[in-house]
């Protein structure tokens, strides 16, 4: 079987890339719940709001002040009664060995020079790490070259950058509030139902 | 092809700053498109970062001739090589995050956060 020979970096990168790809689909099926089961479908699916909030309607007995019997109603939002599911991976541990097949050294545009002495310039230029990757084997117990380097990468939910932070204060400061139509709670005839209707209305 | 040491573990940690490059890149492209979402524009975008990254590598020795250690790196050449006569290098990575913090009329600082 013929190994596909790739960099390093692309070996070490590619399944931090499915993860945060992973997120994203996890995120989008949360995203499509919420907006299926909470929320009445919109007529227009192209405008950028949800919809009428989808709420469930219960009715019950209670006594009133006077001891008498009165039926109330009272309206929740479904999303209130049901766990949302929502997921994000918060380590994960990736182990690979590779085959080597060659270190590339790369012409750099840029080279560093020590500041303190000129005639000793630390003329780095970048390298790269070309291989395949295969199964990882101990080393201890490895009696051949087959497999020549294990690389065991732990990754972790990182922490958002200090720029996105900002980023993400103008987006609160740019986002519009308007007052939610008030929950209904009325009385009725009847008692012991519970039936779902449309809400008050959410836009964002 | 031999090489020097020192390019061998440049490699290595290179590839690791690449690979953080290539995920971050990644994670820029989904915020931007989570933003023109009327839903997921609430949602936190996927992050990921490189806690430690652990290698471990058969080198064979090679000469060591001006400060400088050549060294023989790739699977095919060490295959001419004795097992036991290659020597085992393990390189323990722990990355450290750095905090771009600007000020007016101020160069940028780097601080580490940890």
């Amino acid at each position: 079987m013929a190994f596909t020979i790739t960099n390093l970096y692309e070996m070490i990168g590619a399944p931090m890339v499915a993860m945060i790809q992973g997120e994203t689909l996890a995120a989008q099926a949360t995203a499509e719940f919420i907006e299926t089961v909470g929320f009445v479908a919109s007529s227009n699916p192209q405008a950028d709001e949800f919809g009428k909030l989808r709420m469930v309607t219960f009715s019950y007995q209670k006594q009133d002040i006077n001891g008498q019997a009165e039926i109330v109603e009272m309206q929740l939002p479904v999303l209130s009664l049901i766990p949302i599911p929502l997921l994000h991976i918060a380590e994960a541990e990736i182990e690979f060995g590779v085959k080597i097949t060659d270190v590339v050294q790369i012409n750099s545009k840029s080279q560093f020079k020590s500041s303190q002495n000129n005639n000793y310039p630390l003329n780095v230029g970048l390298s790269n790490i070309q291989g395949a990757i295969t199964t990882p084997l101990k080393f201890e117990t490895q009696t051949n070259t087959d497999v020549q380097m294990n690389v065991k990468v732990k990754v972790a939910q990182a922490d958002i950058p200090e720029g996105l932070k900002q980023l993400f204060r103008i987006f609160d400061v740019s986002m519009q509030a308007s007052a939610p139509a008030p929950i209904q709670s009325s009385t009725g005839n009847g008692g012991g139902t519970s039936s779902t209707n449309n809400g008050g209305n959410s836009t964002v | 092809m031999a090489t020097t040491l020192k390019v061998f573990l440049g490699s290595l940690l290179s590839g690791v700053a690449e690979a953080r490059m290539i995920g971050d890149a990644q994670t820029a492209q989904i915020a931007d498109a989570y933003q023109k979402d009327k839903l997921l524009r609430y949602f936190p975008v996927g992050r990921v970062e490189i806690k430690e990254i652990v290698f471990e590598v058969k080198l064979a020795v090679l000469d060591v001739v001006e400060n400088e250690t050549m060294v023989e790196s790739t699977t095919s050449a060490l295959q001419e090589y004795r097992p036991e006569t290659l020597t085992q290098l393990k390189l323990c990575a722990n990355l450290q995050n750095y905090v771009i913090q600007s000020a007016e009329n101020t160069d940028l600082v780097l601080i580490p956060t940890q």
